[in-house]
């Protein structure tokens, strides 16, 4: 969305001398720190006002290497991170709770993380409104019912609310997936106005967002929160094209960053996982330094994909999978189809005993086999992994219809639990900072965004509205900037570069947590994890010095915040002593319902990492 | 084998240049594997990359000439140049801007309605092979870019202008088969140039989306435009 930055010299002007800052300083408090070219020029809405004299801050801070770093100031009432589902859906209701809102989005505007990705996503799709809500029968494993109750309450009695959510599913503009008579295929008829479909393709909604008076400030990475006396009062990070600081502030902020998989092993491009580079917990691992318990963190959503062509990097979209309704020719390496007998709902558990059992393949997966003619048909093979048949063909001459022809496969991460806490009005621990997802698993299903985004983004407009504008400690984001730059900057002998920290974190926890885990896997990943963070992560050093679009500056930047989640996944882990849905320790290999029908948090206290049980809240 | 890539970084170089590297061949050997390869073995690279499978586009480059999304691109062991997308403005090394662009695809691609979409409307059934088998292809178009950077139409400096390019024209085409659109796509597939293509196939040679027919769309647009006798070219922008 801000292509007027691009053309500005890019970095050259946003580092100054203190001279020349003291030269400038009076005009830039005054004026360009307030009004980015990009904003006005992006968006009906996005001319935002200054602030007041008063409030002008410093807006430069020395930097490591003894320049002075100069940064942006953005205003807005609610500032939203993340473009997803989830991260739309609040802006909306925002916005129609008239609020100024202003988006941030780690890539291009569109095109970053999961929903960024042009694909057959399964959506979440309202009908018309029922009559009457219950809420006890639907997602009753969620660990604050309290939470679910409320959002099913503005549904049944914010009109505007649900009518929002309809709007966005109609306008968006896809056809959703049909069946031979034409109709549209409902998945799941959850009752009470809610189905999953298929063939969501999500860009349509970034297309009708571009429509709303919205601003959206994209290849904007957040790196920190702005928290001032305890209350969150935005958030702080930097601009990708051109290096420049950017340091938001807002009345209310909500986060809406995906979930984090990159701890997920390493194969070849990508961890094994269909989801993005992008999502690395930015905010949700800024959160939990703030203090905000992190939740959910155990739990992963998996299902099968492909690791060959391993240059593919466990892609959904090039790959070759099997969902939860497909498994008809998942295979054993004997070419049992194993899964025809067992109980869908339960199907990793399956996969991981077939592989604990020896009758994996050496790529410690199973296999699939679609050497059968039906194999290919819609209702055996989703017509998104069919399609990659061909191109398999033409660009890496792998014919996987040829008789004896097995796949192989592996669970892939397609999603994480983990994220800060909410409470019933999704608001976190941190005053002024709400989320959309989370609301914690007391089972491993993860549920859509766009209620709880809708939801989130109204309370967090009623919370701007009636807040007044927080007095704001500048020194709070200088300190940031200041930590990020010397990220990009320090030297350090035997320096490691950031993809080798992170890619032995990967295969640390992979083979950890895959295909099953148990206590000694756990404390044996938490001991290279502990080692890590205090021999490894101060070496960290980048080759590349450039504030343009520099890869290395942002994986060192991202690697603090995969190290923290990754690690909560694994104190979490070792605390629940039982195994339920995709949660699999061979030490504790059955549900312990009375004991573990709940969460887990992980909260930093004195510095350290603590796991607790959290009950479930009942409405 | 030699992968040359082409190196440009605003904040140090006056102009972009050319670096020649040592990558080993290796089995189902991607572009965007070996870019990797470079970036983490050898030197930084500025490079982008988010879904390995042709539906985010940010990864889309030339090699030797010829626009492919990186991830989806298999290799020869062959030496090979790797240049950034031809036709957008380059960040750095092989990252571009594709804003515009994209904005353009949105602005064209929204759905047009003179009233809200009823809930009949909404759930009708459609005709699975005249319209659902019209739209879904189209659906899969990453915007990439690839199209539109060898487009012949619209990289013409005589042209220059007159052709939104076949990425926008797809969502146009999109829009014209989407049963629940209202607006005339017709006439906006004419104003934004469809008769200034050249018909020569080039996009659909180097889309990554295997199900997008270029051509036969194009076709079956330009059908309906003589229908209502709307075949001329779009003239220049400007009268000089
Ligand atoms: S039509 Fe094909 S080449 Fe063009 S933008 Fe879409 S996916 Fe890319
Ligand atoms: S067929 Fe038309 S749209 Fe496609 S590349 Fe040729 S001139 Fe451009
Ligand atoms: S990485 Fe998404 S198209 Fe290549």
């Amino acid at each position: 969305m801000s292509n007027e930055e691009f053309n500005s010299p890019a970095g050259g002007g946003a580092r100054v001398s203190r001279r020349q800052f003291f030269k400038a300083g009076g005009l830039l408090a005054g004026t360009a720190l307030f009004a980015g070219a990009g904003l006005t020029a992006c968006a009906p809405q996005g001319e935002l006002p200054a602030t007041g004299e008063d409030a002008a801050p410093a807006a430069a801070v020395a930097g490591a290497d003894g320049t002075m770093l100069t940064y942006s100031v953005y205003d807005t009432d609610v500032l939203v991170i993340g473009t997803g589902f989830g991260g739309m859906a609040a802006a909306m209701q925002a916005m129609a709770k008239g609020q100024r809102v202003l988006m941030i989005d780690k890539a291009s505007f569109g095109f970053s993380g999961a929903q960024g990705m042009n694909w057959d996503q399964e959506v979440t799709w309202p009908d018309e409104a029922p009559e009457s809500f219950e809420f006890s029968n639907f997602n009753d494993t969620l660990a604050n019912q309290k939470l679910v109750k409320n959002v099913w309450e503005m549904v049944g009695n914010e009109a505007e609310a649900w009518n929002a959510m309809l709007w966005w599913v109609r306008m968006g503009g896809t056809t959703w997936n049909r069946l031979p008579d034409g109709s549209i295929e409902n998945l799941i008829s959850a009752g009470q106005g809610v189905n999953l479909v298929q063939r969501g393709f999500s860009r349509h909604h970034t297309d009708l967002m571009k429509t709303l008076p919205i601003t959206v400030m994209d290849n904007t990475m957040i790196t920190d929160l702005f928290v001032n006396d305890g209350q969150c009062v935005g958030a702080i990070g930097y601009h990708s094209l051109t290096g420049e600081y950017r340091v938001f502030r807002a009345k209310a902020t909500v986060s809406s960053v995906g979930a984090c998989c990159q701890m997920y092993g390493w194969l070849d491009v990508h961890p094994v996982s269909m989801n993005v580079p992008d999502n690395t917990g930015d905010v949700d691992a800024a959160a939990y330094r703030h203090g905000c318990s992190l939740i959910g963190n155990e739990f992963f959503g998996v299902d099968l994909i492909s690791v060959e062509p391993s240059s593919l990097g466990a892609s959904f979209n090039a790959g070759i999978g099997a969902d939860g309704n497909h498994m008809k020719y998942v295979c054993d390496k004997d070419g049992n189809f194993f899964m025809r007998e067992t109980d869908q709902y339960d199907v990793s558990r399956a996969i991981r005993d077939t592989v604990l059992a020896g009758k994996g393949g050496e790529h410690g997966g199973v296999f699939i086999d679609l050497t059968d003619p039906d194999a290919l048909d819609r209702e055996n093979t989703r017509p998104c992994y069919a399609r990659n048949v061909e191109l398999w063909k033409s660009e890496f001459g792998i014919d996987v219809t040829e008789p004896g022809y097995k796949i192989p496969v592996k669970l892939e991460a397609f999603e994480h639990g983990g994220t800060f806490l909410i409470d019933e009005n999704a608001q976190s621990q941190l005053p002024g900072l709400f989320g959309t997802r989370g609301y914690g698993e007391v089972k491993g299903h993860i549920t859509q965004q766009t209620f709880v985004g809708s939801y989130a983004g109204r309370r967090a407009a009623e919370y701007a509205a009636s807040a007044a504008a927080p007095a704001i400690d500048w020194s709070v984001a200088e300190a940031e900037i200041s930590r990020i730059d010397e990220i990009r900057t320090r030297s350090a002998e035997n320096g490691i570069r950031p993809h080798v920290i992170r890619h032995n974190l990967q295969t640390t926890f992979y083979d950890a947590y895959e295909p099953a885990t148990d206590a000694d896997k756990l404390q044996a990943c938490l001991d290279e994890i502990e080692r890590i963070k205090s021999e490894d992560l101060p070496k960290m050093t980048v080759m590349d010095k450039s504030v343009v679009w520099n890869r290395e500056w942002r994986d060192a930047i991202e690697n603090y915040n995969l190290i923290d989640m990754t690690e909560a996944v694994i104190r979490a882990a070792m605390l629940r002593e039982e195994s339920r849905d995709t949660f699999y320790r061979t030490d504790f290999p059955e549900p312990d319902e009375e004991n573990w029908h709940a969460s887990i948090t992980c909260t930093l206290k004195d510095g350290v990492m603590q796991a607790e049980k959290f009950e479930q809240v009942m409405a | 084998m030699k992968v040359t890539i082409q190196k440009y970084d605003p904040t140090v170089d006056s102009e972009p240049y050319l670096q020649d590297y040592d990558v080993p061949m290796s089995e189902n050997l991607t572009v965007l594997k070996a870019i990797l390869y470079i970036h983490e073995n050898i030197e930084p690279i500025a490079f982008d990359y988010s879904c390995r499978g042709r539906v985010c586009g940010r990864c889309a480059v030339m090699v030797n000439g010829e626009s492919c999304t990186a991830c989806t691109k298999a290799m020869k062991d062959e030496d090979v140049l790797i240049e950034p997308l031809a036709g957008f403005p380059i960040v750095r090394d092989l990252v571009v801007d594709k804003t515009r662009f994209h904005d353009r695809i949105s602005g064209v691609e929204q759905r047009v309605r003179a009233t809200p979409i009823s809930h009949e409307e909404a759930i009708a059934p459609i005709d699975y092979e005249k319209v659902f088998n019209k739209v879904d292809p189209l659906e899969w178009c990453a915007r990439c870019g690839c199209c539109q950077s060898m487009c012949p139409a619209v990289n013409s400096l005589d042209e220059g202008g007159n052709y939104v390019g076949p990425a926008a024209m797809i969502g146009i085409a999109l829009r014209h088969y989407d049963p629940l659109d209202q607006g005339d796509r017709i006439v906006q597939a004419v104003q934004e140039g469809l008769w200034n293509c050249i018909m020569c196939g080039k996009c659909d040679e180097v889309c990554p989306v295997h199900e997008i027919e270029h051509l036969q769309t194009w076709t079956e647009l330009r059908a309906e435009a003589e229908k209502r006798s709307l075949t001329e070219k779009k003239s220049k922008l400007m009268p000089f």
